[in-house]
């Protein structure tokens, strides 16, 4: 009888492998499909299990590991386990993590040689992001699903910048980050999205988000991207100047402002200069713009006392009124509630 | 049985004790149901049911009582 092999899992075993950390220690009695390491490639984790009950010795320490390699192997009572080979890694100062350094060596890479400038805008869309809430989608699927369609008239920001100059790509494939604690930074892709409705994009992205939080990323949900999304909306971020990613010509940042009266979306645009002027970056930008807020006129501001909305149809409700309440915050009534006793 | 274990699981995702829900809660109800609370739910309920939802399902459910008869099929109540 010979030691069990501990080996990639299926469908690893391409490319970018690293080994983040040992789950059991080197001589740890482990049982069989017990997760015993981490590893990661294009972001994407996965725990690799014990093949057998035994005895594990690491082949392999922390890092890089090649397609075939074989990470560590399990002894059985009735074998002799052979001495240590990997030697204890020593204390080190605190430092960035190898998914932490993975991120950097991706935006230092998107950074080298490339020529990045930002163009902002912001579009004003009142009551938009409860509305696409209560109907199953987000800010951010509205704006992948836009920049994507907005994306087929400027394919310089959905390329890459060769020797020979800006190569688009043949699909869009727009990446969203997704940074929910304790999980870290990942870019998720969702393909042709120029091609889906916003409710097959939002449907996706739950797709992506149950897969992100339940660590089931498949490498494949995770590389390719041609475009990426950033949204910090959520965090409270009024603007985000994000980073030009590797092999992409821009990335689109979105943050937002207000509450009461409405709230307004702020859209970042970074992209290589390489690629496209500034001209082109705003009136991309722009686009995506006009779209939202079109699609924001659609839904009308609402009374705070009573909850319905304003209605040009009805005098009572035609306008509603921005008011103070007795404890200081501001909000907008109806003309009915006004009359019925106001702020 | 169900309705009080479902229940749970909603104050717990969104750490509201207070939080009570009827067969027509939906997202507009709950002010802190977004896309990421749809996917935390989910999560939580196939752990506290030890059922799995399908790609079709997850943000399939408009409202409580979707989730609830989603449960009830995969529960054979």
């Amino acid at each position: 009888m010979s030691p069990a092999d501990v080996t990639l899992p299926p469908r690893w075993g391409s490319d970018d492998e690293v080994l983040l950390r040992w789950l059991a220690a080197d001589g740890a009695a482990v049982t069989a499909a017990e997760p015993v390491c981490e590893l990661e490639a294009a972001k994407a984790t996965a725990d690799v299990v014990s093949p057998a009950d035994g005895t594990l010795r690491h082949l392999v320490g922390d890092g890089p590991v090649a397609a075939g390699t074989t990470l560590g192997r399990v002894y059985s009572a009735a074998e002799s386990v052979p001495p240590p080979t990997v030697a204890p890694a020593p204390a080190r100062p605190r430092r960035a993590t190898t998914r932490k350094r993975a991120e950097i060596h991706a935006l230092v890479a998107g950074r080298s040689g490339t020529l990045p400038s930002t163009v902002m805008t912001q579009a004003p869309i009142g009551l938009l992001a409860d509305r696409l809430r209560e109907d199953g989608a987000s800010l951010t699927a509205l704006v992948v699903h836009e920049a994507a369609r907005m994306l087929r008239a400027h394919p310089a920001f959905n390329a890459r910048v060769g020797r020979d100059g800006t190569i688009p790509a043949d699909r869009i494939r727009i990446g969203v980050a997704l940074d929910v604690e304790p999980h870290g930074l990942k870019v998720a892709i969702i393909d042709d999205a120029d091609t889906k409705t916003l409710d097959t994009i939002a449907g996706d992205l739950q797709v992506l988000l149950y897969r992100y939080l339940t660590k089931a990323f498949a490498p494949e949900d995770l590389r390719g991207a041609t475009f990426t999304v950033t949204d910090l909306s959520g965090f409270g971020a009024t603007w985000s100047v994000p980073l030009l990613v590797r092999d992409q010509t821009a990335i689109l940042g979105i943050g937002s402002a207000g509450a009461v009266f409405g709230r307004t979306l702020t859209l970042a645009l970074t992209f290589d200069h390489r690629a496209a002027s500034g001209r082109e970056a705003a009136t991309f930008l722009q686009g995506i713009a006009t779209k939202v807020t079109a699609r924001a006129a659609d839904v009308p501001p609402v009374c705070a006392r009573c909850g319905r909305a304003s209605d040009p149809g009805d005098p009572m409700r035609a306008h509603l009124v921005a008011v103070v309440t007795a404890a200081g915050s501001p909000e907008l009534l109806c003309r009915e509630c006004w009359d019925a006793g106001g702020p | 049985m169900l309705d009080e274990r479902v229940l749970r699981v909603f104050r717990d995702v969104f750490d509201d004790d207070t939080l009570t829900i009827d067969e027509g809660t939906a997202a507009k109800d709950v002010p802190a149901w977004d896309s990421l609370a749809q996917v935390k739910l989910i999560i939580a309920l196939e752990h506290e049911f030890r059922v799995a939802f399908t790609t079709a399902e997850i943000g399939g459910w408009s409202n409580v009582g979707d989730l609830k008869r989603a449960l009830r099929s995969k529960l054979g109540a």
